[in-house]
């Protein structure tokens, strides 16, 4: 039969496809990813790679800043300061409550921060494992050893901030037995000098120029060293915790190379009133003279939707900060003859720092395309304690609506330079009166308020710090005042070791609210404010003050990492 | 006279040999007889003889040789001068008698029917052994010239056979008796059939006579509740919305999260991998479940989860047949929650703000005196009061003091649907065909989405028998997708596409519009107005082609043995296109306050898809029986299956006429391109052999070998085996007596174990394993990981910060994967019985069966987080679970054989799904798997009340649970561990506080119940569905009161809260983000068992006489109303069959519909 013929044949057929084994068939590769092997081979391809870390780059961008510290009042109150924060089970990827300045952006990366999350840290170890594969000259692939060194000497600092002593992980660790895993935490002052190695390799391998708009740049290197070691530096101090010395001379070192070079001037345009304010609603910071590094926005291609969220987010400074802004003569509220009183708004903000009417919204103020603010906006979501805040807040139509907003904001401000400078020189005792003209005095001159001199200083009777030298109290004050919303303040009182200023009751007071006052609202409007004895808003009707305790400097690790490894021991107090 | 007849046929299998008409012979015969010539003859030809035995020619030596002769010839020249004559009768009947005789030609008349009398169209008459004869016409009736006293062999599909003697001239009524189902039903299982009788694994089928009375939007509607462990979850009512599938419960565990995986079955269209939810469910003709191993095995790799066989209709030989059937259907959600009005909204909401303040929690702007004063107003007299007024803190907005009930405007009406489908099919000789064309059309239930779902599914079938042993087989099929939505499913504000019915934050006090009457949509940018963004914000608008065809030879060269070959192809393409508009949102007296931000700026995005699949299965199958008690079937195969995925997607913002959905039309300085591009490929050998001694014992076994290129080199191929084995008892001899009364009784038991290709890369998206990642492109399956799960890769995303100008691209580091993660195993005992009795009245099955999965890829151990990396999965966890199901049917009839009727249990249950071996958690973690854990279980506090006063709340420690101070009328959990403080310990098994397991959530003992009677032309079904048992822990906001913040609307059921009035409250006190009292606790564990009319239709068909008067076969009517009665004391928040809050609604429908066939 001629049907057999077909029959073997397909017999034949499906046996041999059968039998054998198609690997040829089965060996499918990505597509359309890229795979290790073949990356990091040039320049390009570092860059690429070392993109990705700056979105973990701090912008102060006044949102919600300074949550946790004796400067603001919200709405809501800080769970850490209100002692009611509760110990995570397992490790977040979110910036701990308050904890300083967010990261670049809308979308804050996973760990990049003040979290028990090692990503970052680990993206910088992947590439100080592979990136020598690229055929570069050493100086050019240093250029982005420096910027990952920049970027892991960061977060290890904001580790240490939050957690003190942290495991020091500086290997891309592929073998998930490895008993780095399981280490002991590295203490703190061995970290930070880790940091400042990794700092000190970015300052020397970033050129002044790079090598494309936005990167990285040897000055911006030198602004976070200064940064670092001003914390490090105050910390080691303040806690008695090792040396100090070193890190408070790298601050001035750092500080004082970004002052000679020339290349850095406090924005100033001769109008006191307006310039502090006006510095922080630009469109355009690249090339401000002040600006040290940008974050930048353009119309179209990467917008913020922060202004709007200024004007509504139910903050306010508190009474506390308030009280802290000089006079025009110079002068403390408590030894001003020219402080008129707190009864009414424009009272208190009259003959002050001008800096006051330009972080506070008082009488006159443009909230928004024309709407004048004429008394503090109580009672809405605008402010908590009637001291709204305002920096960086425009009324730009445009730059309020959602997500249109182009305005720049800093990552590295010359004046804070200038703070840091004058700050270290004064813990060294180096602090001279030409120090502070090169540096507080600048600032005063952008705002019309009158020198800082040595010689002239009187002590506040009102200080926080009563055992502080007058010197370096003025200092912190100008600090304070000068960076207000900025973030740095919760860092400042840790390094200060100065965490019972929040047990100040004005910390979470605001403005007075006298029955005359009261009147000239709607009743409706402030029927549910409530006020202490003295007529100052309550902004938290069931706490008459908040308790420090020590346990606070330092945030709990959470316990499933104390579960996973027992090397981990809980900070004191969680 | 005494008649004999002779048969032989020559090919055993399917062939359908009457088909052909052979009329030429080949002889080459030397001394042979005359009954061995003609018998030749008979084997070569068409021709049947009938003669008398006794009365032959006895020529004895015949020699004869002719080349193609035609038979008549050959008969005349053999009986030349014999004695004998013959004549010719129609179909091919030669009579032979003496010369002298003269046998009796008559011409048989008569009518065949069925049990009901009703005429059987199509019916084969044929002379008992001839290879052909009559067919009855539409109304029953057939001639056939035959010799008197002939015996006729009646047959038709579905009926036994009959045998009448036909002697007369009397017309003959001929009534058939259906076959007894369970003795001849035949199965579709993998490549190939089987005889129901003969299955020895635990397989299940439904047949389109369950599945044509009722109408589906798709498949899994249809099959919900029939198949005892199928377990079919319908998602939502969402118009598009799918089905998802899975067969006894859990086997796998999905890695790096506590959260269970689904584990879907292969689902296998006509032989080919395809979505059920893109076919129509008109054109399905059975579902094949194959639920145990030893069933499922021939398909190896893929079948680890079971497997669903779908069949569609073919064309049957016979006269052309056009049928019609349409519906259109109103449908409305089942269920939806209820949100409070603006009264009880504005006290809750400063009660819960009044608790923050008092106790440190969470607090915002609360309502003020005068809101409450006007919003009360408004609500006694609507129409003399506004619905907002001037913020004395914005003046340019209002404050909202409305009362809308957001639900009702949302959802106000019943939706229509309407489908249609026509098919032709039949075919005559050689070839038949089915050719059909359906069309279904839904709108959505948000009534101002105005969304429009519509499927079109064009189909042909063509069957070619080239000759007696080659035939061909296509198939083809298209589903062409059309889906119209409101943009807003693109940026999640409330559209209908995102899966959820409401948005969050809407609060009874906006209204729809502003109150100044400028027909501004209220929202002020603070609040999304969902009717606001469905009216102005653009189209979202999908189609989607899915192409099939196949092509198929079979072969059957010699006897017993049938070889087929088919190849797929398949294309599915995707073209989306949506287009957000901004629009200005408007404040006091129509001032303009800004444009709404999330729909702008704007822009266009185009998403496509273009996807292949190509499959070749080649298989032979051999079935033979030997000694009349050997039975053996064996089929060996071969199956290859590549996929290529490439998807692109393109956004293009600032369109210079944002009313135009034109991508090309742009300012975009950068407009955003993504793209991904995978593949994957499969083979499998695979056989297969059947041995049943002499009907009682039976023993199946399969072996296949795969190879997936989802695995590394050293490990790409896996071994699948199985045995299942089977014992009649009902053919025993000992039963012999009782064997009308137990038609069927078999014991059946199987072993098999299957890995799974799918388990690596299947659980998790490409995001889950690398972090956020704005920029990056998931798309399920279509991602490197899910294809590639052992190559590590470097992602490329961007970065919200700007280099060069340009928001920064980043390539970023790789994956950590484990090198040596292999196979996941799922090993399966079932043992089975199954039985038939009464006359079939009565038949069923159990099955009770054992799953083992080995080796499941899991998080290999819980890491320190100072990896920095997700913890890379390895195969180091087991699981167990056991089961059962039940499915019994009863079928009679009554009053005289005019009521019919059929009820249908099915029951079925999986549990103790237990971990049995986890290396991921040490510590045995409760947030994580471990040992010995129950999947499902809930642990949490057992609730003792409420604090009476706020000084007995804080004197107890809960600082654990929430940070704020606890206060009177919060929840008093018990102190189970007597440490004086509430808490959960370290959270792991050793120590967890004041936890315990207070439940499980897995759904138990799920039932459904069909119920058919027909009475005379009427026709009624039912069919209820239900979980017994069923645990349910409603962590959502409709269920606590503001639990995410100020943003979640308390619904209806929650305003029984405690207030020092109320202090025996269902609820506790109002709190913003009141986490303390939302613990998982017993009291709130709630009965989501239910049990639900899922159909219930009437349908009536008319009279044959009026149909044939209207040239007609059949028309039916009906009317089906469908989930129109839940019992349940769940909450009345949830549909208990998709609890869950916030998931698009199912509905429930009444339709109309008709069916009918020319």
């Amino acid at each position: 039969m001629k049907n057999k013929h077909i029959l073997y044949t397909i017999c034949a057929l499906m046996i041999s496809m059968v039998s054998c084994k198609r690997d040829s068939y089965l060996d499918r590769a990505p597509l359309s990813d890229i795979s290790p092997q073949k990356f990091f081979k040039n320049e390009t391809d570092l860059q690429l790679y070392c993109n990705q870390y700056y979105s973990a780059l701090p912008q102060q961008n006044f949102l919600r800043m300074d949550d946790n510290s004796d400067d603001k009042a919200n709405q809501t109150i800080s769970t850490l300061l209100a002692n009611t924060y509760t110990v995570p089970s397992a490790a977040s990827s979110t910036d701990l409550p308050g904890t300083g300045a967010v990261s670049a952006g809308t979308t804050p990366v996973a760990g990049t921060g003040t979290n028990w999350n090692f990503a970052l840290i680990r993206t910088c170890n992947f590439f100080l494992a592979n990136y020598s594969k690229a055929d570069l000259p050493e100086a050019t692939k240093n250029v982005y050893v420096g910027e990952t060194l920049f970027f892991r000497a960061n977060d290890f600092w904001k580790k240490v901030k939050a957690f003190g002593d942290v495991p020091y992980v500086n290997k891309y660790i592929t073998d998930t037995s490895s008993s780095v895993l399981y280490g002991a935490r590295m203490p703190h002052q061995q970290v930070m000098d880790s940091v400042l190695k990794d700092l000190n390799f970015a300052v020397a391998n970033i050129p002044v120029t790079p090598s494309q708009d936005g990167r990285l740049t040897k000055y911006a290197a030198l602004a976070l060293k200064a940064r670092v070691c001003l914390w490090e530096g105050t910390y080691r101090k303040y806690f008695n915790a090792g040396d100090p010395t070193p890190f408070l001379q790298g601050a001035v070192d750092a500080a004082e190379q970004i002052m000679t070079s020339g290349l850095f001037k406090i924005y100033n345009t001769g109008h006191p009133q307006t310039d502090y304010y006006n510095l922080f609603i630009q469109e355009e910071l690249q090339g401000n003279s002040e600006c040290i590094l940008p974050m930048r926005y353009l119309l179209n291609i990467l917008t913020s939707d922060i202004d709007r969220q200024l004007g509504q987010s139910g903050d306010g400074y508190s009474k506390n900060f308030v009280r802290s802004f000089l006079c025009t003569d110079g002068l403390p509220y408590s030894l001003s003859p020219l402080y008129k009183g707190d009864d009414t708004p424009d009272d208190e903000a009259q003959n002050r720092d001008p800096r006051y009417k330009q972080q506070i919204a008082t009488r006159g103020f443009d909230l928004l395309n024309g709407d004048l603010i004429t008394l503090p906006r109580i009672g809405t979501t605008n402010t908590s304690t009637g001291y709204q805040c305002i920096k960086g807040r425009s009324n730009s139509q445009l730059a309020w609506t959602a997500s249109q907003d182009t305005y720049d904001f800093f990552i590295f401000r010359y004046a804070e330079i200038l703070l840091i400078d004058a700050e270290a020189r004064a813990e060294l005792g180096s602090c001279t009166q030409s120090t502070l003209d090169n540096t507080i005095n600048l600032l005063r001159d952008r705002v019309g308020m009158p020198h800082m001199v040595i010689a002239g200083l009187v002590k506040d009777p009102k200080s926080d710090f009563p055992a502080l030298p007058v010197l370096l109290d003025e200092i912190r004050r100008e600090r304070r005042i000068e960076l207000g919303s900025e973030g740095f303040r919760f860092d400042d009182l840790h390094r200060w070791k100065a965490g019972t200023l929040i047990n100040n009751p004005e910390t979470i007071l605001g403005m007075k609210l006298t029955p005359a006052l009261k009147a000239q609202y709607p009743a409706s409007q402030v029927s549910n404010i409530t006020v202490d004895a003295n007529n100052y808003i309550r902004v938290y009707p069931n706490f008459t003050a908040r308790v420090w305790s020590d346990k606070l400097y330092l945030f709990p690790i959470p316990t499933g990492e104390i579960t996973l490894n027992p090397q981990l021991k809980q900070n004191p107090g969680w | 006279m005494k008649l004999t007849t002779l048969l032989i046929i020559l090919f055993n299998l399917n062939v359908v040999a009457s088909g052909f008409s052979q009329t030429k012979v080949t002889l080459n015969m030397k001394s042979a007889d005359f009954k061995k010539v003609i018998s030749s003859i008979q084997k070569q030809s068409d021709y049947h003889f009938i003669y008398s035995e006794s009365n032959l020619p006895t020529i004895r030596r015949i020699d004869i040789n002719v080349q193609n002769a035609e038979v008549p010839g050959v008969i005349a020249n053999l009986l030349a001068n014999s004695g004998f004559k013959f004549s010719e009768l129609p179909n091919h009947l030669i009579v032979i008698s003496a010369t002298g005789t003269e046998m009796a030609v008559v011409k048989f008349t008569g009518k065949v029917v069925d049990e009901k009398g009703q005429p059987l169209p199509g019916a084969t008459v044929r002379i008992k052994g001839a290879k052909t004869g009559a067919s009855t016409d539409t109304n029953g009736f057939f001639t056939l010239d035959a010799p008197d006293n002939s015996i006729l062999t009646v047959s038709y599909i579905g009926y036994n056979d009959k045998d009448v003697t036909a002697s007369g001239s009397a017309p003959l009524l001929i009534a058939l008796v259906p076959e007894a189902k369970s003795l001849t039903e035949v199965v579709v299982v993998g490549y190939g059939t089987q005889k129901k009788v003969n299955l020895t694994g635990a397989i299940a089928t439904v047949n389109a006579d369950k599945l044509d009375s009722r109408p589906m939007v798709n498949l899994g509607d249809g099959l919900q509740g029939l198949i005892p462990n199928l377990n079919v979850n319908l998602n939502s009512g969402q118009p598009g919305q799918g089905a998802s599938f899975n067969i006894r419960g859990l086997t796998t565990l999905a890695p790096g999260s506590t959260d269970l995986t689904t584990t879907s079955p292969l689902i296998l269209v006509d032989g080919v991998a395809r979505d059920p939810n893109l076919i129509d469910p008109n054109d399905v003709e059975s579902v094949t479940v194959l639920k145990d191993a030893a069933s499922a095995s021939i398909y190896g790799s893929r079948a680890a989860n079971g497997v669903m066989l779908i069949t569609t209709k073919s064309g049957k030989k016979g006269p052309t047949r056009v049928t019609y059937s349409g519906s259109y259907t109103i449908s409305r959600p089942t269920q939806l929650a209820d949100q409070v009005n603006s009264g009880d909204y504005i006290k809750m909401f400063n009660y819960a703000n009044r608790s923050g303040q008092q106790s440190g929690g969470y607090t915002t702007d609360p309502f003020t005196a005068r809101d409450s004063t006007l919003a009360a107003a408004y609500r006694a007299d609507p129409a003399n009061n506004p619905t907002g007024y001037p913020d004395p803190g914005n003046p340019k907005k209002y404050r909202y003091v409305g009362n809308t009930d957001w639900v009702k405007e949302l959802y106000p009406g019943w939706a229509p649907q309407q489908q249609h489908n026509v098919s032709v099919s039949g075919g005559e000789e050689k070839t038949t065909y089915a050719a059909g064309m359906g069309y279904f059309k839904q709108e959505g239930l948000q009534e101002s989405a105005k969304q429009v779902y519509q499927r079109y599914t064009p189909s042909l079938k063509v069957n070619t028998d080239v000759n007696k042993w080659l035939t061909f087989n296509f198939n083809m099929s298209l589903t062409h997708i059309d889906n119209d939505q409101p943009a807003a499913t693109r940026i999640n504000q409330g559209g209908p596409g995102n899966g959820s019915w409401l948005t969050a934050g809407l609060p009874p006090t906006m209204p729809i519009f502003n109150p100044d009457g400028n027909g501004h949509y209220a929202g002020q940018g603070n609040y999304t107005n969902p009717m606001a963004v469905n009216a102005l914000s653009g189209r979202d608008i999908d189609n989607q082609n899915d192409f099939w065809t196949t092509g198929r030879i079979i072969v059957k060269p010699v006897d017993h043995l049938s070889v087929v070959a088919d190849y797929t192809f398949n294309t599915f393409s995707e073209f989306e296109k949506a287009n957000m508009i901004p629009y200005n949102e408007y404040g006091v007296d129509g001032q303009f306050l800004s444009v709404f931000p999330w729909t702008n700026p704007s822009q266009v995005s185009e998403n496509r898809q273009n996807n292949t699949y190509k499959s070749l299965n080649t298989y032979a199958t051999y079935e033979n029986t030997f000694a009349g008690k050997h039975y053996v079937k064996a089929l060996v195969g071969y199956n290859q299956e590549y996929y290529h995925y490439r998807l692109s997607n393109a956004t293009a913002r600032n369109l210079i006429d944002p009313t135009l959905p034109a991508i090309g039309i742009n300012t975009d300085t950068k407009p955003v391109v993504g793209g991904v591009e995978t593949e994957s490929a499969l083979i499998g050998s695979f056989s297969r052999l059947n041995y049943i001694y002499d009907n009682r014992y039976l023993i199946e076994v399969n072996a296949r070998y795969d190879g997936s290129s989802r695995f590394p080199a050293n490990d790409k191929y896996v071994f699948s085996p199985s045995v299942s084995l089977g014992w009649n008892i009902a053919n025993e001899a000992f039963m012999k007596n009782i064997k009308n009364t137990v038609n069927e009784l078999k014991i059946r038991a199987s072993y098999g174990q299957l890995p799974d290709q799918l388990t690596p890369g299947r659980t998790r998206s490409v995001q889950d394993r690398n972090g956020a990642m704005p920029g990056a492109i998931s798309y399920g399956n279509i991602s490197s990981y899910a294809q590639y799960p052992y190559i590590p890769t470097q992602l490329t995303g961007t970065v919200p910060y700007l280099i060069g100008g340009q928001p920064g691209t980043t390539v970023r580091a790789p994956t950590l994967l484990s090198s040596n993660q292999t196979w996941e195993k799922v090993q399966t005992k079932n043992i089975g019985l199954d039985f038939a009795f009464l006359n079939d009245k009565l038949n069923g099955s159990f099955d009770y069966f054992i799953n083992n999965t080995k080796d499941i890829l899991v998080n290999s151990l819980q890491l320190p987080a100072v990896l920095g990396a997700a913890t890379p999965p390895s195969n180091s966890a087991d699981l167990r679970s056991k089961g059962w199901e039940l499915s019994l049917n009863w079928k009679d009839k009554a009053l005289d054989g005019d009521l019919h009727y059929a009820v249908t249990l099915s029951l079925s249950n999986n549990s103790n799904t237990k971990v049995t071996r986890y290396a991921g958690n040490p510590t045995n973690n409760l947030g994580d798997f471990r040992v010995g854990q129950e999947l499902g279980e809930v642990w949490g506090y057992t609730n003792t009340g409420y604090y009476k006063t706020d000084a007995e709340a804080q004197a107890v420690d809960n600082s654990a649970l929430a940070g704020y101070k606890w206060l009177a009328g919060d929840i008093k959990y018990a102190d189970l561990n007597g440490d004086g403080k509430i808490n959960y310990g370290n959270s792991t098994l050793a120590n967890h506080g004041d936890l315990k397991v207070i439940g499980n959530q897995t759904p138990h003992n799920r039932f459904g119940l069909n119920l058919n009677a027909s009475y005379k032309s009427w026709d009624f079904t039912t069919f209820f569905q239900g979980v017994l048992s069923h645990r349910f822990y409603p962590n959502e906001y409709t269920f606590y009161a503001f639990r995410d913040d100020e943003y979640s609307i308390p619904s209806t059921y929650s305003t029984d809260y405690w207030t020092p009035e109320n202090p025996n409250a269902f609820f506790p006190r109002v709190r913003f983000s009141g986490g303390g009292n939302e613990q998982a606790q017993d009291k709130y564990l709630l009965n989501a068992a239910y049990a639900r009319v899922k159909q219930i239709t009437l349908g009536y068909t008319l009279p044959k006489v009026l149909t044939n008067k209207m040239k007609m076969q059949r028309l039916r009517v009906y009317v089906t109303g469908a989930n129109l009665f839940t019992i349940t004391s769940l909450n009345k928040n949830y549909d208990p069959e998709v609890v869950g809050f916030n998931t698009y609604p199912l509905n429930k429908s009444i339709a109309f519909g008709l069916q009918a066939s020319l």
